[in-house]
């Protein structure tokens, strides 16, 4: 809510100073504007322009400031002659500015008086404003500060500028106090800050003034509260300076006097009421549920369909108003009522915001109603707008009638002192709490303790402790360093995840991709208010980590490999199956790829002996047509895929990897193994063997030769050489071999012993040739 | 037959061993050797008639010369000529996404404090997202919240806080647990809001704990994220969740305190909410609120990485351009 500096009767120094309290202490301001700093500035019109005889840059300007004529040396470059500007005469008071920064206005606020000086040899007496040295840098954005042609010249700046001072606190802030969007309410956490006296009646119900003219029936549970009083013969319409002027400054238009009344009350007193053409409404005022399909022409012309969820005040035949929410537009009060109908009340305010949000108005009545306005916030709204009507409007009350079901009693909370200090972490004594407390109206008796009247969010003793903590100052609180117990450990997977990052990013780009998507599969969890096309939430990372790739790569990035580490979703028997996967897509040769995943892998200590790849048959119904797809398995168990795709020429290889089964297989714990430390033998067998051979096969069997027992010093490694298919249905493989023993250095007779063993095992086992 | 697929595959697949940093020399041997690839792959060539010869030697030979230029055999006394002035080249590879970075400082931060990681779904009931957390339908808190609602009428966490529920009723005081990751807010995107975003809650039940610890925690906590001397301001603030709230703004990185863009002109870019646990959560999930009391909050991991990086747009975060994951970790 906007507060008009000027208006708030309790406030620190300077909007500033008071936003600042009222950030540390009650709100966050959102939005602060000083207004008009300086003092004793004048309106003056430009008569002629001279250049300055001594200096390029300056000029001798003749001002017409009604009292006389004043000829001002100025380096504004832009001065013309017949422009009003803002004229500082002598004794005037200034923003002084740091050209070199040019902005100070914000911070803090110096003031320096005009004195007669000479510039250049030539007298000057007084200077021609730029708008920052106004303070308003903020409203308008040119050194010069130019009013309209018909402006009055010779009067104060104030009078013709409209820039006040104004706070605009965060509604976020202010879910659970309505009060806090009054000037009241405001005012009494100021006066609380500062340590002021501050202090609001507490309202009584008025008397019932029985009348058949008028009555109040109440007729769903959803109101608790109705009051409605009848004027007749009111004689004014128009409202009074002070009232359009208090308006005008907050920004609302001037109708009439009664609606000018009740807005007012609104912003003073922070509870809306609502006047009705007395004719209107006839004998009875009824809050009700609407009927299916009632219809209502509210006051900005448009006609809402209303439900039976909504409440309305009217007849029993006609809705006049939606409750809390907006008034009709036929039971208005206009210039030629004579008897008006002034009411009151208090709506269970989750079924205002439902209403308020179903019929898609948000208004100053809605925002208050929805955060639940209380018993006494509304008589005292009502006796106030009664008082005000009934004094500025001629009018005499002729009926009040009131209907209540259980009056809201303020609560009564025990006073703890000794758990107020246990929350806060401080030790105050009771009379340093109930000190505070009394500067927020609290009162006290024995050990119980009463918060203000307008106060409903205060329930218990946590409530009261945070209000003694921030009025003591949050910034006055100590820090104390703690170190928290636990009864439950971690669990692994957090981790690996964890260990998977630093594994992968040593290779690839960290990305992160949304959880919502546009492409649908089987078992798809679909939202239900997605926003464009984003309908699902995603089953596998595969296609945005693919796109991203892409996308990049095309951005002549030469090498875009990436990887995300994310959460996946699907449907499973109405049970929401979550999973985390790891994806990552490397540009290229899939032999780089695989390399890829075996660098990772080593990283997480799995052993990467006991992962093999083995090719997988797309199905025909897949929606995109991989170029190949092989599952990665550790031992016979499925721990991932790599699919190899490609686009426009390039080869893109996206690997996944379920993050579950890393965590199972991994060895959380690696110790020490000692080492051979015997020199290493290398060797390369070239083969030639049918197409159909598994490349894993061929490394088991070697590996399973027991002449190699304890000899190898890896698992073999192979290069691929394809394309030999359209010769013969053949491939070539060099299969690089490393020997070691832990005992004892291998001689060349040995090795070629070894070689020997594995060349006869591949021809004889799988027709291979060597070359 | 003679392949010129083959021989075609066998330039990029040797390109590709060139790039993968394989010996050239062994390289050299092992496909223009004499009982190399090609020459295996050239052994039918005699059989072929003089025609054939001579268009599909012309091929061969084309072949042949651009493998020959790129495995040249490296003459050992010129490969003893070493320049160092030649400027660096950076690899581009291995960048963290800040987000995730930050995020997993985070949980290693918070564990050396004694927390330890609780895993939650992105994907929660409405009773652990709200109405646990004292935010029940048709109250005003669920505005500060736009939501996307799946249609088995689940919820997209609005909040990290939402694992509070689970947390509840599944661990039994002293705990102290936290949990990091992606929330959705139904709104529309532009430099200082994003539909999914992330978020770092932290939650600690036991008796003794105050206001104080909470305060000490988390000065901490930013010290260490921010750096010693990032100026923070501790103020009152509303979440159904904690009473006594309060919100921690740090001061903006771009105007330093004076007011701009990025911070809305507030000079302070708010970065994460939090208090004393309400009472009633605790007692609704059967403690003895008189006993145990909770500390809780929740950081928005963009704003902080807004905030630590003078980022000035939120929508960087989610395009993982290279150019801008390599400038920050």
């Amino acid at each position: 809510m906007k507060f008009v500096y000027d208006l708030l009767k309790i406030k620190a120094s300077t909007p500033k100073e008071t936003a600042q309290l009222l950030t540390m202490h009650t709100v966050e301001v959102d939005r602060v504007v000083n207004g008009i700093v300086a003092i004793g500035v004048i309106t003056g019109k430009i008569i002629d322009v001279q250049q300055h005889p001594n200096a390029d840059r300056l000029r001798v300007v003749t001002v017409d400031i009604a009292s006389g004529m004043l000829d001002i040396v100025t380096g504004a470059p832009n001065v013309e002659v017949g422009q009003i500007v803002a004229v500082a005469p002598i004794g005037a008071q200034v923003l002084s500015i740091d050209h070199k920064i040019k902005s100070p206005v914000s911070s803090q606020a110096q003031l320096t008086t005009i004195k007669p000086s000479v510039l250049r040899g030539i007298e000057s007496p007084g200077m021609i404003c730029g708008a920052d040295e106004l303070g308003l840098s903020h409203v308008v954005d040119s050194t010069l500060y130019i009013f309209p042609n018909d402006t009055k010249i010779g009067v104060p700046i104030e009078t013709v500028i409209n820039s006040i001072g104004m706070i605009e606190t965060d509604d976020k802030g202010t879910a659970h106090r309505p009060d806090l969007l009054s000037y009241r309410g405001i005012e009494s956490e100021l006066a609380a800050i500062l340590d002021k006296p501050f202090d609001r009646v507490l309202p009584v119900l008025p008397n019932k003034i029985k009348n058949d003219q008028l009555s109040v029936q109440i007729q769903t549970g959803e109101c608790t509260l109705l009051i409605a009083a009848k004027i007749d013969n009111v004689k004014h319409h128009k409202s009074p300076p002070w009232l359009t002027d208090f308006l005008t400054k907050n920004n609302i238009n001037s109708v009439n006097l009664a609606t000018d009344i009740t807005n007012y009350v609104t912003l003073i007193e922070g509870h809306p009421t609502h006047v009705f053409d007395a004719e209107k409404v006839g004998n009875t005022l009824i809050a009700r549920k609407a009927k299916p399909s009632e219809n209502l022409v509210a006051l900005n012309h448009k006609t809402y369909r209303l439900a039976p969820s909504d409440i309305v005040l009217g007849k029993h035949s006609v809705a006049l108003d939606v409750a809390g929410v907006i008034g009709g537009i036929d039971s208005k009060v206009n210039d030629n009522t004579t008897s008006i109908v002034l009411t009151c009340a208090v709506f269970n305010p989750a079924s205002i915001r439902h209403t308020s949000r179903r019929l898609g108005v948000r208004t100053d009545a809605s925002a208050r109603f929805e955060r639940g306005l209380s018993y006494h916030s509304a008589i005292n709204g009502f006796n106030h707008c009664l008082n005000l009507i009934l004094n500025e409007s001629g009018g005499e009350l002729t009926a009040l009638d009131t209907k209540t079901s259980p009056i809201t009693v303020i609560p009564k909370i025990d006073f703890e002192p000794n758990e107020i200090n246990a929350i806060l972490g401080l030790s105050l004594s009771d009379s340093e709490q109930i000190s505070i407390l009394e500067r927020l109206n609290y009162r006290m008796s024995s050990n119980i303790i009463t918060p203000p009247w307008w106060r409903n969010d205060v329930l218990v003793t946590a409530d009261v402790a945070e209000d003694i903590g921030r009025i003591y100052g949050y910034d006055q609180i100590p820090s104390a360093s703690t170190r928290f117990a636990n009864s439950t450990n971690g669990t692994t997977l957090m981790a690996t995840i964890n260990d998977l990052r630093h594994a992968a990013v040593r290779d690839l780009y960290e990305i992160v991709t949304p959880t919502m998507t546009s492409s649908v599969f089987e078992g798809a969890i679909e939202i239900a208010n997605p926003i464009g096309n984003l309908r699902f939430v995603r089953q596998s990372l595969v296609t945005e980590v693919l796109r991203t790739a892409e996308y990049y790569s095309r951005q002549g990035n030469d090498k875009y490999n990436c990887f995300e580490i994310g959460r996946t979703y699907r449907l499973h028997n109405n049970n929401v199956i979550e999973k985390y996967r790891f994806t990552a897509c490397v540009v290229g040769d899939p032999e780089i790829a695989k390399s890829t995943i075996g660098n990772i892998l080593h990283r997480l200590h799995i052993n990467t002996s006991k992962i093999h790849f083995t090719a997988c048959p797309q199905t025909n119904s897949a929606s995109v047509k991989y170029d190949a797809v092989a599952h990665i398995n550790y031992e016979e168990i499925l721990i991932g895929h790599l699919i190899v795709h490609n686009i426009r020429g390039t080869q893109f290889c996206v690997f996944k990897l379920y993050v579950d089964k890393l965590d199972e297989y991994r060895d959380h714990h690696p110790k020490y193994q000692s080492y051979s430390k015997f020199p290493c033998v290398n060797r390369d067998i070239s083969i030639i063997v049918n197409q159909d051979v598994n490349a894993y096969d061929l490394q088991q069997s070697i590996e399973q030769l027991s002449q190699l027992h304890n000899l190898l010093d890896a698992s073999p490694t192979m290069t691929l050489f394809s394309g030999l298919e359209s010769i013969s249905n053949q491939k070539a493989i060099t299969i690089h071999l490393s020997f070691r023993s832990y005992e004892r250095t291998l001689t060349d007779s040995e090795v070629n012993q070894l070689l020997q063993t594995i060349d006869s095992m591949l021809k004889t086992n799988y027709n291979a040739t060597i070359r | 037959m003679i392949s010129i697929k083959f021989l075609n595959d066998l330039i990029s697949q040797t390109q590709s061993r060139i790039d993968n940093g394989e010996d050239i020399n062994v390289l050299h041997q092992e496909i223009l050797g004499r009982k190399g690839l090609l020459a295996h792959a050239l052994k039918d060539l005699p059989k072929l008639s003089e025609l054939e010869k001579r268009t599909v030697g012309a091929k061969v030979n084309q072949i042949k010369t651009q493998l020959i230029k790129m495995l040249p055999v490296i003459n050992p006394e010129h490969q003893n000529i070493i320049d160092l002035t030649f400027p660096m080249r950076i690899s581009p590879h291995g960048h963290e996404h800040p987000i995730e970075y930050l995020i997993s400082k985070l949980y290693q931060i918070f564990n050396n404090q004694g927390f330890v990681d609780y895993i939650s779904p992105e994907i929660e009931t409405e009773k652990s997202n709200f109405d646990a957390l004292r935010v029940p339908a048709d109250h005003p808190a669920r505005d500060m919240q736009d939501t996307f609602w799946t249609k088995n009428k689940m919820v997209m966490r609005t909040h990290t806080t939402a694992f509070q529920h689970t947390v509840l009723t599944k661990l039994v005081p002293p705990f102290a647990v936290t949990q990091g990751g992606k929330i959705f807010r139904a709104e529309a995107e532009d430099a200082t809001h994003l539909s999914e975003f992330h978020q770092f809650d932290f939650f600690a039940v036991a008796e003794n704990l105050s206001f104080k610890d909470l305060k000490g925690l988390l000065m901490h906590i930013v010290k260490q994220i921010i750096g010693d001397d990032c100026l923070i301001r501790f103020r009152p603030s509303y979440f159904p969740f904690v009473e006594p709230g309060a919100e921690l703004d740090i001061q903006c990185s771009h105007c330093q305190g004076v007011g701009c863009k990025s911070c809305g002109q507030k000079g302070w870019i708010e970065i994460l909410g939090c208090g004393m646990t309400h009472p009633e959560i605790l007692s609704s999930h059967g403690l003895d609120a008189k006993r145990y009391f909770g500390i809780a909050g929740g950081i928005g991991i963009e704003r902080l990485a807004m905030a630590k990086y003078a980022v000035d747009d939120i929508r960087e975060f989610t395009k993982n351009d290279p150019r801008f994951l390599e400038q920050i970790v």
